[in-house]
């Protein structure tokens, strides 16, 4: 990439200049997987993921056993923890390839240093996410239904309904954004391939390399292809959760028909999928030393889409309770009230000092540049996106039209184990991620580094 | 003759640009660059590049989305149930399922193209014989001559390579 | 899943008994029946005897009706008439019969106290006739046995019996008026002179007002006195519709019948006032002494609160109006002293619209020696105790003493259709046949006699009360069958045969002539005596609106009926006013002690709009210590406290918290309407927007074919007696699903009696709205489901496809009204259980994970159609109903066709009163509700 073509000047100091070399860059990062040094903090994290997992399992094992009773929800509020979990990772899935695909065609070069991790976040979040939707339903063995496909009866999916548009959004993001993933790993496992150090090492990372060689003209190719995948993607990621949000608006619930959803739920997913990196980011680069790669200036300007994203938030709860009071509509006037002071009020309060009050530290340079400051507002807004998907499910739910049918939602045991072993099964992913694949596009980072030693 | 390669090693891409363009005007018609990372600026230098794969991904685009709003279309009228009071063909729910089928379809056939251009998956190929290719994926720009170029024939042009400033020379059997 | 698998899930026959209906038809035949009867005769034979091995062929010649609404439709349903015991008082009904299963209980419009329609309790009889846990066979102290042992037993007690003429025998049975039962009692009291019959109900005295009836439909001004007339009476079902078919017919004018209230406790009949006043006991008396100085005229209400006094001129304004006709009903549970205050009412204001009834029921009955009391003191001595269906061990104020006195007695008996804790505390406990499952006769309040046809044989060994009466005396058993016919012939007399199945088929019998009422006949105003305040709270006890005295307790039907006015199932709760509550800083849900005198029970407080301040009411039924899995120890035993000399009334009690909470098992959380114009009220002659008036709307309108299915509610006429959610329970097999799932909020009533509090909290008012599905013409339930599980029929109606549903639960969250059901965990009765036997085999049994919702009785308008398609025309006006329609005594509900201009539910949707609920939204309902009338004038608010 060429200088000029710079839209966005971000002054992010290319590690050339703190004299780090192609060669030793390539080793820093290939060397993380390939030698078996594995650190205490990565059993630590693997095992405590592991056992998330087997909970899951349990949990998935006796909701087939007994049915969706076993959790929490009922009559009025028929949707509970699951859509809820749902939307929250699908959003946690966003930053990935906002950050591959936007910020590429923004000529972003600090990108290079988390595109791949992210990449890897996102088809993790995504894969959390997409369980929910099969726990979800009544009868789960006939998830299928919901595809087009030629059926005997003659019927086919009812396309006026959100949760068909769910079905393509969804897989069409997960599957883009695992090729996107794949294509942009090709060279980087050629390079793992020469520096193997076992047999098995160097067939795994051939045979997944497609026997990559870096010839110019595929070059040339790839570089086309990568960057109109990259324009294809940037829509997508503004699609998914626009129509995740559609699933709300659509319906005519107070507190969900609202026009405002999707590019209030674009944003808080990329809120939450910037806040999600930087939890991640800020431990691992401390412990796998990358202080070199991500350096202090990337959390900064994660910071910053952190506060732009989350202002995008604020304006959409403004707007609710807005057009709640504006619209003069019984019904959605006592859903903002019910908010506010509404059985459910602490939670709202909650969330309103996770993602409006926690982010707002990060006016201040120094804090902003802070790991630790940064780290804490990064958990509060993955807390607090959490909760706003909660208070938007529940609290619109438990008290709509008629008073009579009103009522209250307490989660089980199930809902929390469930909810749990989806976490596990992230941070387990992600840990097996960091064993076996370069955690930072070498190749990419062999291009920027280049561009610094030429005059 | 056993068919023969030269690798020759150049350890910056400046030196490796300088060195394709003395080989052309050397009348060197086909060889091949390995470099262990995008030059953008690089292709136009070697053979002219071709365009397309955005053609190819656009075109995909279309054709996916045409389908995937036909899909809908078709499966509304095939059995026509009266949800919710709503028209048969209620075009403006179709409009989601149509975008990600264009996306769907885009994406996955422009890789396919890609690949298949490239000629991968490729698990035999003379770059994968000598040690300086491996090094093209790592750090080094390596430009592979075909041992059939007639060019590589003369003598001259065996002292002409070596002042192209090659970090190493090595023959790479194919 | 859906249909009733007849072979295996048929009970083998455990009671054969000779039967042979042809034998019995031929010899109706040879009494000269007509034709037309002699084949119907034959049809209902051949039908019971072509039947597949399932059928469970009733004994004996039966008599089928033809006539009942849709009886044509369904080929295969057969409609017997038979009648529903109601403490001893016949409620007409009808037997619906599917595949040779009794199924549904509906009213026989032919029947006086029932016109048609049926209470939810009496509905939910059918379900007892399923229980597994009604007593099967014999038990001899506690042990499994048989007939032949109690036999033998007997038969040695029998020749001792009667060589002491009865001496030391004491049987208590309950008051009844079944001319078999009393006639074989009085047989055994001639033939064992030494014995002594006593009687006991743990029921209000329905007796106590004599021969006195009132006749609404004659009334101008109806006050009531803590009386739930229109609900719990033995002739509810008649009055509520004579004072429902006056209203309906002034509903545009401020005249008509006017009706006041004054009670402590809300009563569903009090709450049908136009003025309802809510006092504590103490303070009823002051209030009518002041009446009485109006009508004097000499008007004082000096000592009464502004509200008190204004309740009484407005009452008095009413009834001193010219010509006017106005009645007094006293409820059951006051004091003999306000009765007879009533009665000097009734007799200055309302001797045209009083009736002499023939009292019937064997309450006074010369050869009886008395109630529980003389029981016990006769138990003393007795040798030989027998208890006959009653339950004094438990349903009484002397429950322990019961006990001990029964275990002191060499050789007790008890017979009932459970082993209840009588059965507990006898020796022999000898199982009662269900109602259904043997022979009988009643009479109903007002006279009328019905011969109670079986409609299954007996499902266990049970037999019947008069069987086993005579078996006592004579030591040998005779069918009921036989006994019922003995007592008919002397009524019947020539023709015997023709006039028998006469009544078999039409159900009803003429009542013998009402002898003129022996009381003096004029009445003096007493002056009653002003009590003073009570100190601490007054305990009110009342017989519960669902389980009544306890016996009901089993019925996992009517343990999951909401009770009307706190929506509470599966339990009972210690009722209270607010203000009471926040004096001694209780909230709902806090489990206290109730004291009254020595005795006292612990219970959940219920803080209820309505409730007059001083006083607690608390209902009777919960606590049973022997009963089935379903009935066993659900809420507290309120029998603790009462007081056997006054049952219904008992000063001087106290509340105390004990710190801990109880979670309610209430269907309903929230019972205000935020200012929701939910449901509507209207001055007479007011007019609403036009239902039908065009919404705005960007949808072109999808073109309508043939029938539009729609139904309207009228609220006017509602008075949420809960008839409607049994009766679709019955009919759609929707389940049970429990205590813990009703907390979760996952019950599962497919229509559903929302109820909300108007006024200030003390006179509060209740209003009732039915929210069956509505059946949104553009239902967003529809829209959002992504498999097309749901969808709109061509005929308006809203399906819901079950085998295609994947249970996203989209729509019930997109629900407005949400009427939608869904199936969280297996909800399913096993197909080898005894209730499967009584599901509808026509509908679907619902899997787990699946929606449904009501349906407006599909099955019944599939029916109904081809039917009218195979005579070749379309299907008539009310020639369809839906069963909560077909339920409700007061016709509030009203299903059929809107493409036809004058069909009953097209007019009723041109009403001015009619209105869309919820309108606002766009989804154009199919069902619409007419709007309630305050007829109050105005200047006072409503009462």
């Amino acid at each position: 990439m060429i200088e000029g073509n710079a839209i966005l000047q971000t002054d992010v100091p290319n590690p050339a200049r703190a004299g780090l070399t192609g060669p030793a860059m390539t080793r820093t990062v290939a060397d993380i997987p390939l030698a078996h040094r594995l650190p205490r903090f990565w059993w630590v994290a693997f095992v405590a993921g592991g056992m998330g997992v087997l909970l899951l399992f349990v949990a998935i094992g006796w909701l087939f056993l007994r049915g969706v009773g076993v959790w929490g929800i009922n009559r009025p509020v028929a949707w509970g923890f699951a859509i809820v979990n749902f939307v929250w990772w699908i959003g946690i899935g966003h930053a990935g390839t906002f950050i591959s695909a936007i910020l590429l065609l923004l000529y972003q070069d600090w990108r290079t240093s988390i595109s791949r991790f992210t990449e890897a976040m996102t088809l993790f979040a995504v894969a959390c996410a997409g369980i929910y939707p099969i726990l979800h339903l009544g009868r789960p063995q006939f998830l299928y239904w919901l595809l087009p496909y030629p059926d005997t009866m003659g019927v086919w999916p009812q396309f006026r309904s959100p949760l068909v548009w769910d079905v393509f959004a969804v897989s069409t993001y997960a599957t883009v954004s695992l090729l996107f993933w794949y294509i942009g790993l090709l060279p980087d496992l050629a390079t793992m391939r020469r520096l193997a150090r076992t047999r098995w090492q160097a067939r795994l990372y051939g045979l997944m390399s497609l026997g990559w060689r870096g010839d110019a003209v595929h070059w040339a190719d790839y570089e086309r292809l990568y960057r109109t995948l990259a324009g294809l993607a940037a829509p997508l990621v503004v699609s998914v959760h626009s129509i995740v949000g559609l699933d709300f608006a659509v319906a005519l619930l107070p507190g969900w028909h609202s026009t405002i959803f999707p590019p209030y739920f674009v944003g808080g997913a990329i809120f939450s999928g910037f806040s999600m990196v930087l939890t991640l980011v800020i431990p691992l680069r401390r412990w796998y030393h990358l202080e070199a790669l991500i350096t202090t200036r990337h959390l900064e300007l994660m910071a910053k889409v952190l506060m732009v994203t989350g202002w995008v938030v604020i304006y959409g709860y403004f707007s609710e309770f807005y057009e709640a009071w504006r619209a003069g509509n019984i019904f959605d006037r006592y859903m903002a009230v019910n908010r506010a002071v509404g059985p459910y009020a602490p939670w709202f309060w909650l969330l309103i000092a996770c993602n409006v009050l926690s982010p707002q530290v990060l006016w201040r340079r120094r804090w902003r540049c802070n790991p630790a400051v940064l780290f804490a507002v990064a958990l509060a807004v993955n807390a607090g996106m959490w909760i706003e998907r909660f208070v938007i499910v529940i609290t619109s739910l438990h008290r709509d039209f008629i008073p009579a049918a009103w009522g209250m939602f307490t989660p089980t045991r199930w809902d929390i184990a469930t909810l749990a072993g989806t976490i596990g099964l992230f941070v387990a992913l992600l840990f097996l991620f960091l064993r076996f694949v370069p955690a930072i596009s070498m190749s990419e980072m062999r291009g920027w580094l280049t561009r610094e030693e030429r005059p | 003759m056993s068919p023969r390669r030269l690798a020759l090693s150049f350890d910056s891409a400046d030196a490796l640009r300088s060195a394709c363009e003395r080989l052309h005007q050397a009348g060197f018609s086909s060889f091949e660059a390995l470099l262990p990372h995008a030059m953008p600026a690089f292709d136009e230098t070697g053979r002219p590049g071709r365009p397309g794969i955005p053609a190819i991904i656009v075109g995909a685009g279309a054709f996916g989305a045409l389908a995937g709003f036909l899909l809908q279309a078709i499966g509304a009228h095939d059995y026509p149930a009266n949800s919710g009071g709503r028209p048969v063909f209620s075009w403006p729910s179709f409009i989601p399922i149509t975008f990600e089928l264009g996306v769907l379809t885009a994406v996955i056939v422009g890789i396919v193209a890609f690949l298949w251009r490239a000629g991968l998956p490729n698990y035999h190929h003379p770059a994968f014989a000598g040690s300086a290719c491996d090094r093209a994926v790592i750090d080094r720009y390596v430009v592979l001559l075909r041992a059939e170029d007639p060019a590589l024939a003369t003598d001259w042009s065996r002292d002409f390579i070596g002042e192209l400033g090659a970090v190493s020379v090595e023959e790479v059997a194919a | 899943m859906s249909s009733l698998n007849p072979v295996h899930s048929s009970p083998p026959d455990r009671a054969p008994r000779a039967t042979d209906e042809f034998a019995a038809g031929a010899s109706v035949w040879r009494d000269g029946i007509e034709r037309r009867d002699f084949l119907k005769l034959m049809g209902a034979s051949l039908l019971l005897a072509g039947l597949p091995a399932c059928t469970r062929r009733p004994p004996d010649a039966l008599v089928s009706r033809a006539d009942p609404p849709g009886a044509d439709a369904i080929p295969e349903l057969q409609w017997y008439a038979t009648a529903v015991p109601w403490h001893g008082y016949a409620r007409g009904a009808l037997v619906r019969i599917a595949r040779g299963r009794p199924i549904l209980l509906e009213g026989n419009p032919d029947h006086p106290e029932s016109r048609g329609a049926l209470d939810a309790v009496s509905q939910a009889m059918i379900l007892s006739l399923y229980d597994p846990e009604r007593s099967g066979s014999p038990r001899q102290r506690d042990a499994a046995a048989d007939w032949d042992a109690f036999t033998a037993a007997w038969s040695a007690q029998h020749t001792a019996m009667s060589e002491r003429r009865g001496a030391r025998l004491a049987i208590l049975t309950e008051p009844t008026t079944s001319p078999t039962l009393i006639r074989e009692i009085h047989a055994l009291l001639e033939e064992w002179p030494e014995a002594r019959w006593f009687q006991h109900s743990a029921m209000p005295e329905y007796e106590r007002n004599g021969s006195v009836d009132v006749d609404l439909s004659q009334a101008d001004v109806l006050f009531t006195i803590g009386s739930d007339l229109f609900y719990q009476h033995p002739s509810a079902i008649r009055h509520v519709a004579d004072f429902t078919r006056r209203r309906a017919a002034t509903v545009d004018k401020h005249s008509g019948l006017r009706m006041h209230a004054l009670e402590a406790t809300p009563t569903l009949t009090g709450m049908r006032a136009d003025r309802r006043l809510a006092v504590a006991p103490d303070r009823q008396a002051a209030v009518l002494n002041s009446l009485t100085t109006f009508f004097r005229g000499e008007p004082q209400t000096t000592g009464l609160s502004s509200r008190e006094s204004e309740f009484v001129r407005r009452l008095a304004g009413d009834v001193r109006k010219t010509h006017a006709v106005a009645v007094c009903v006293v409820g059951e549970e006051m004091p003999a002293e306000i009765q007879s205050w009533a009665n000097a009412f009734n007799a200055q204001f309302g001797a045209t619209a009083l009736r002499t009834r023939p009292i019937l029921r064997s309450d006074s009955d010369p050869a009886c020696h008395g109630g529980l009391a003389e029981f016990l003191d006769a138990l003393a001595s007795a040798e030989v105790a027998i208890v006959l269906g009653a339950n004094p061990a438990y349903a009484s104020p002397r429950a322990a003493a019961t006990t001990e006195a029964l275990k002191k007695v060499p050789f007790t008996v008890h017979a009932g259709e459970s082993a209840d804790e009588t059965a507990g505390a006898s020796i022999w406990h000898l199982p009662e046949a269900h109602f259904l499952e043997s022979w009988s006769d009643l009479r109903a309040y007002s006279g009328e006699a019905t011969i109670l046809q079986p409609a299954t044989r007996p499902l266990h060994e049970g037999r019947s009360l008069a069987e086993i009466v005579h078996f006592l005396r004579t030591g040998a058993w005779q069918s009921a069958y036989e006994l019922v016919r003995t007592t008919w012939r002397s009524f019947l007399g020539s023709a015997f045969e023709m006039e028998w199945n006469r009544a078999l088929q039409r159900g009803v019998l003429a009542a013998p002539t009402a002898r003129p009422d022996s009381k003096s006949p004029d009445f003096p105003w007493p002056v009653l005596a002003g009590r003073a305040p009570a100190t601490g709270l007054v305990v009110l006890i009342r017989a519960d609106l669902n389980l009544h005295d306890g016996r009901w307790a089993n019925n996992a039907w009517l343990q999951e009926l909401p009770r009307p006015f706190t929506a509470l199932t599966w339990e009972n709760a210690v009722l209270m006013a607010a203000t009471d509550a926040r004096e001694r800083g209780l909230k709902s849900g806090d489990l206290v002690a109730c004291q009254a005198g020595d005795a006292g029970i612990e219970g959940p407080v219920w803080i209820l709009p309505g409730q007059a301040p001083g006083c607690v009411t608390v209902h009777l039924g919960g606590g049973r210590a022997r009963a089935g899995h379903v009935g066993l120890a659900r809420g507290f035993n309120a029998y603790a406290l009462q007081d056997p000399v006054s049952p219904w009334t008992r000063a001087g009690g106290s509340v105390r918290a004990t710190g801990r909470r109880q979670e309610f098992a209430s269907t309903q959380r929230h019972f205000q309407m935020e200012g929701r114009d939910l449901v509507r009220e209207i001055r007479p002659g007011q007019t609403l927007r036009s239902v039908d008036a065009a919404q705005p709307t960007l949808l072109p309108a999808w073109p309508r074919e043939g029938y539009a299915w729609a139904m309207s509610i009228d609220l006017d006429a509602c008075f949420g007696c809960n008839a409607c959610i049994v009766a679709c329970q019955a009919e759609n097999n929707i389940p049970v699903v429990g205590r813990d799932q009703v907390i979760r909020e996952r019950e599962m009533h497919w229509i559903r009696v929302d109820r909300y509090f108007t006024g200030e909290a003390e006179n509060a008012r209740l209003v009732h709205q039915p929210v069956p599905c509505m059946q949104c013409e553009n239902a967003p339930c529809e829209l959002v489901c992504p498999v097309g599980a749901t969808v709109h029929s061509s005929e308006g109606l809203n399906d819901m496809v079950y085998n295609r549903c994947v249970g996203t639960r989209y729509c019930a969250n997109n629900c407005p009204y949400k009427v939608r059901r869904f199936n969280f965990l297996d909800y399913r009765m096993p197909a080898d259980s005894l209730p499967y036997l009584g599901a509808n085999p026509v509908v679907s049994i619902r899997e787990r994970g699946v929606m449904e919702k009501c349906t407006y009785c599909v099955q019944r308008i599939d029916a109904g159609r081809s039917a009218a398609e195979r005579a070749g025309r379309r299907v008539r006006d009310g020639e369809i109903q839906t069963a909560c329609q077909q339920a409700c005594p007061v016709g509030a509900i009203v299903f059929g066709d809107l493409s036809d201009p004058a069909s009953n539910v097209s007019r009723r949707r041109r009403d001015p009163r009619s209105y869309a609920l919820l309108e606002e939204l766009g989804t154009r309902p199919r069902t619409t509700y007419l709007a309630r009338v305050n007829r109050e004038p105005p200047g006072g608010e409503g009462a």
